[in-house]
């Protein structure tokens, strides 16, 4: 696991946006079992606790799914994950956007860079 | 309470053994140089010079208990036993403060009353002195036997061991009387107490608790020896009488021994530190 | 909940607490942060019973402390707290005598994980192993509380990352730490919640996450605040 921590954003927030990322991407599968929490932290080195939130609020967001005394689970909700990319690709348009709107680049010029570098 | 006792006794254990034999090696050459010296020069040079056996004993008696104990070379083992005690004392609580290793934290942190830690040291400090001198009462045996193998049998009168005691400064330590035997331990008792006293003091408020210590000793030790001046020494006969002294002395170890204890008891539950 | 209460600790003329609050719940990891001399051990200690205080208040789950407490509430100084002549297995049976919440099971467990030997004495044991095993004795008590007192310092990184990595498992989970430190490079991330203290007070005390969250710093940058 590749994950390096920031020390000034919640380390809960970053595990899931860990998560996102990597279920987005495939790198997860649907359904596929995720470490168990006490795993994760020692693998991390981060507080238990941490871990625990991170997996609450993904559980509430239906992002992961835990039946009693099993596994957590990436859900196997199509929709879900379909929801999840459009999120995680309006943000980084969002951003990107705020980043160059304060450069002043007009937009045909915007989109040809982000055809090449797209490669 | 019985677990930190086992625990501190088996760590003076080898003490005790280690005196125990030191005594026994260094009484017995004692006893042998006098048994020796005693079968040459009343004996054996009186032999030559012609006097009968009967005319030996009846100048100068039967080898008796007495002369066992006879050279200083006996008493040398229990004056180094006396001393290393008196180091044990202190050593019994030092060392679990000292070096890298600061036992007392964990002494202090055992669920149970702090009091324990306590009578453990005082106990175990007591079952080793009284156990010497048990040991020492068991030797006298040996010694009368070794006596017995080096000298021809007429020469010998009683050898038992309470003749050696009552003949010799033994008395002090294996008093023949029960009563006395235990006022001297109860006494004895009180003195470690004391000493714990200032163990304590010191611990608690470092140099200056040594000094209050000090100044604590010295206001007893000058009460009784005021005490026994007065006594016997600026009137023209003793003041009290002796059954008064008796319960003078008993009331004085009471109250010292209650008083010792209770700021002991304070100093262990409120004070001292790691 | 350990709640400390306006404590105030004087040393002959020298006040070292001056006023000291804060509270650490249980299953949270707090962590005191404060230079050398700041009172962080001062302050342990007293909650231990150890060291008696000129003012205030310290309860532990709402009682004052009693010498049974200590099945409860387990300190880790940082010298070590056992004859140095005694084998490891040797202060296992000690602490299996004397505390009713010695848990041998999770002795064995941890002697695994600091990978020790049950049957190494005590004084051969490198720095690094001493602090471990000095750690061990006291998580391997059933307590809900566990006061560490400096557990990395003066230790090799090897060791120090291993004394981390306790704190993500179970031998510690669910029950209230409290550790003291001045580096928190190795735990940054593995802390609840932090209290400050500089001067004889507490400057500060947060929870980590929410610091982050909140006002996007770390705990290096509130420190830098604080104490610079």
């Amino acid at each position: 696991m590749d994950l390096k921590f920031d020390n000034r954003t919640p380390v809960y927030l970053q595990l899931i946006d860990y998560f996102k990322q990597v279920i987005t991407s495939e790198e997860m599968a649907l359904g596929e079992e995720l470490p168990s929490r006490r795993e994760l932290a020692s693998r991390l080195k981060i507080n238990p606790n941490t871990v625990q939130r991170a997996f609450k609020e993904m559980e509430e967001t239906g992002l992961i799914v835990t039946e009693r005394n099993l596994p957590s689970k990436v859900t196997s909700d199509k929709q879900i994950i379909k929801q999840l990319r459009e999120e995680l690709i309006n943000d980084a348009v969002d951003e990107l956007i705020e980043t160059v709107q304060s450069v002043n680049v007009p937009l045909e010029d915007l989109l040809q860079l982000v055809k090449q570098k797209y490669q | 309470m019985f677990r930190l006792l086992n625990f501190e006794f088996n760590r003076i254990f080898k003490l005790l053994v280690g005196l125990s034999i030191g005594v026994f090696g260094i009484q017995l050459i004692s006893v042998i140089i006098s048994t020796i010296s005693y079968k040459e020069s009343v004996i054996e040079s009186n032999l030559r010079e012609g006097m009968t056996l009967q005319e030996i004993v009846e100048t100068y008696g039967l080898f008796e208990a007495y002369y066992i104990t006879l050279n200083n070379l006996f008493f040398l083992p229990v004056g180094i036993c006396a001393g290393v005690i008196l180091f044990s004392i202190f050593f019994i609580w030092y060392r679990d403060w000292a070096g890298k290793n600061t036992f007392m934290y964990r002494l202090m942190m055992l669920p149970q009353s702090r009091m324990t830690i306590y009578y453990a040291k005082l106990l175990t400090i007591m079952i080793t002195v009284l156990s010497l001198a048990f040991i020492q009462y068991l030797y006298l045996y040996i010694y009368a036997i070794v006596a017995k193998l080096i000298l021809p049998s007429q020469y010998i009168g009683s050898l038992n061991p309470s003749d050696m005691i009552s003949q010799s400064s033994l008395q002090v330590i294996l008093a023949p009387d029960t009563l006395l035997f235990i006022s001297a331990y109860l006494i004895g008792t009180l003195f470690v107490m004391m000493m714990f006293t200032l163990i304590l003091l010191e611990r608690s408020y470092k140099f200056v608790g040594l000094l209050i210590g000090g100044l604590y000793l010295f206001v007893i030790a000058s009460l009784i020896i005021g005490f026994i001046v007065h006594q016997y020494i600026f009137n023209p006969y003793p003041y009290f009488y002796k059954t008064e002294l008796v319960i003078i002395a008993i009331l004085a170890w009471l109250i010292l021994t209650l008083i010792t204890f209770i700021w002991n008891r304070h100093l262990m539950k409120r004070k001292i530190t790691v | 909940m350990i709640e400390v209460k306006h404590i105030q600790k004087k040393f002959g003329r020298k006040t070292v607490l001056k006023d000291i609050s804060f509270h650490a719940k249980e299953g949270h990891i707090t962590c005191l942060i404060g230079i050398n001399g700041s009172g962080k051990t001062t302050i342990l200690k007293s909650i231990m019973n150890l060291m008696s205080v000129n003012r205030g208040e310290i309860l532990i789950d709402g009682h004052q402390f009693t010498e049974a407490m200590y099945e409860k509430v387990a300190y880790v100084p940082d010298v070590l707290t056992m004859p140095l002549h005694m084998k490891i297995k040797d202060v296992f049976q000690f602490m299996r005598d004397f505390y009713k919440s010695w848990n041998d099971q999770r002795a064995d467990e941890l002697l695994t994980f600091f990978k020790l030997d049950k049957n190494e004495r005590l004084k051969n044991l490198s720095k690094g192993n001493l602090a471990k095993a000095n750690m061990l004795f006291g998580l391997a008590l059933d307590v809900d509380y566990i006061l560490l007192d400096e557990p990395f310092s003066g230790i090799d990184m090897f060791s120090r990352e291993q004394i981390a990595n306790v704190f993500t498992t179970d031998l510690v989970e669910g029950r209230g730490v409290i550790l003291t430190t001045h580096e928190i490079h190795d735990i940054e991330y593995l802390i609840d919640e932090v209290v400050l203290l500089n001067n004889g007070f507490v400057v500060n005390q947060f929870n980590v996450e929410q610091m982050r969250e909140e006002q996007g710093k770390s705990i290096v940058d509130v420190m830098r605040e604080v104490l610079v």
